[in-house]
């Protein structure tokens, strides 16, 4: 079993503050940094990147991990919010990212507390097993909002 | 009676457990056999009995609480009790602990360099 993989993507510089990114999975975009750092609105910024990389990372492990537990999961819908601090030399840190799923899951009456603890484990597995959650040093939070239906 | 169960090594190297089906009580199993396969996040694995015997109990709390074989593997995480005919004879067989360690440091460490 090999124990690295590699992953590309490739930016170009289009003029001004704007830029162009081929992903190696296929898709290509435009990109700028967000209006009050001087770039354009309407298009992906490396902050909304990072935030959609934690975000998407983490719905795909718990994708995974329902499938894994046995869950039947209804639906998904998930905001997640980046806290950037500027430190005192104006360098910036995205300190946590918080992620608000909001998760239905069916289950009967009888099954339906252990559905709930199930559930809260497959999130936990989601977090510790997110390749991308892993990999950076903002605190991960996590505000589920979860139901239930028969 | 032995009380059989994972490692800790082999939990740790597995991922989170989500489900633990054991061998129901009275099974006659002989080494190598099954005596319970197991989901995990990752992985499906089955674990074979290390010796000859019955199993005489198994650990009913893995069913709503498979986590307990992660979180206390040598504890609340045991699997199942089995009785063994010739109990010296087949731990006989058996890795001490120490020797267990050895051969779980050596395996990670071969892994870790291929």
């Amino acid at each position: 079993m090999s124990r690295t993989a590699t992953y590309h993507t490739t930016v170009q510089w289009k003029g001004e503050h704007r830029g162009r990114i081929r992903m190696g999975n296929g898709p290509e975009m435009d990109f700028s940094a967000p209006p009050d750092a001087h770039g354009y609105a309407g298009v992906l910024t490396p902050e909304d990147a990072f935030v959609a990389a934690v975000n998407t990372c983490v719905m795909m492990m718990f994708i995974w991990s329902t499938e894994r537990f046995k869950l039947e999961l209804v639906d998904y819908e998930c905001e997640a919010e980046g806290t950037k601090l500027i430190e005192l030399d104006r360098t910036e840190v995205f300190t946590q990212v918080t992620l608000r799923p909001r998760i239905v899951v069916r289950t009967d009456a009888a099954g339906r507390e252990g559905t709930l603890k199930q559930l809260q484990r497959a999130l936990d597995s989601a977090v510790k097993y997110s390749l991308v959650a892993n990999s950076i040093k903002s605190k991960i939070i996590l505000e589920p909002k979860i139901e239930t239906v028969s | 009676m032995v009380r059989l169960g994972l490692s800790d090594f082999a939990q740790q190297r597995n991922g989170d457990i989500a489900f633990a089906n054991l061998m129901p009580t009275g099974s006659v199993l002989d080494a190598g056999d099954e005596i319970a396969s197991i989901e995990t996040i990752k992985v499906n694995i089955s674990l074979p009995s290390p010796m000859n015997g019955t199993i005489v109990e198994v650990n009913s709390m893995l069913q709503d609480s498979p986590e307990l074989i992660n979180q206390d593997p040598y504890g609340e995480g045991w699997m199942v009790v089995l009785r063994v005919e010739e109990l010296e004879r087949e731990l006989g067989k058996l890795l001490d602990a120490e020797a267990f360690s050895r051969l779980a440091r050596q395996q990670a460490e071969a892994e870790l360099k291929s």
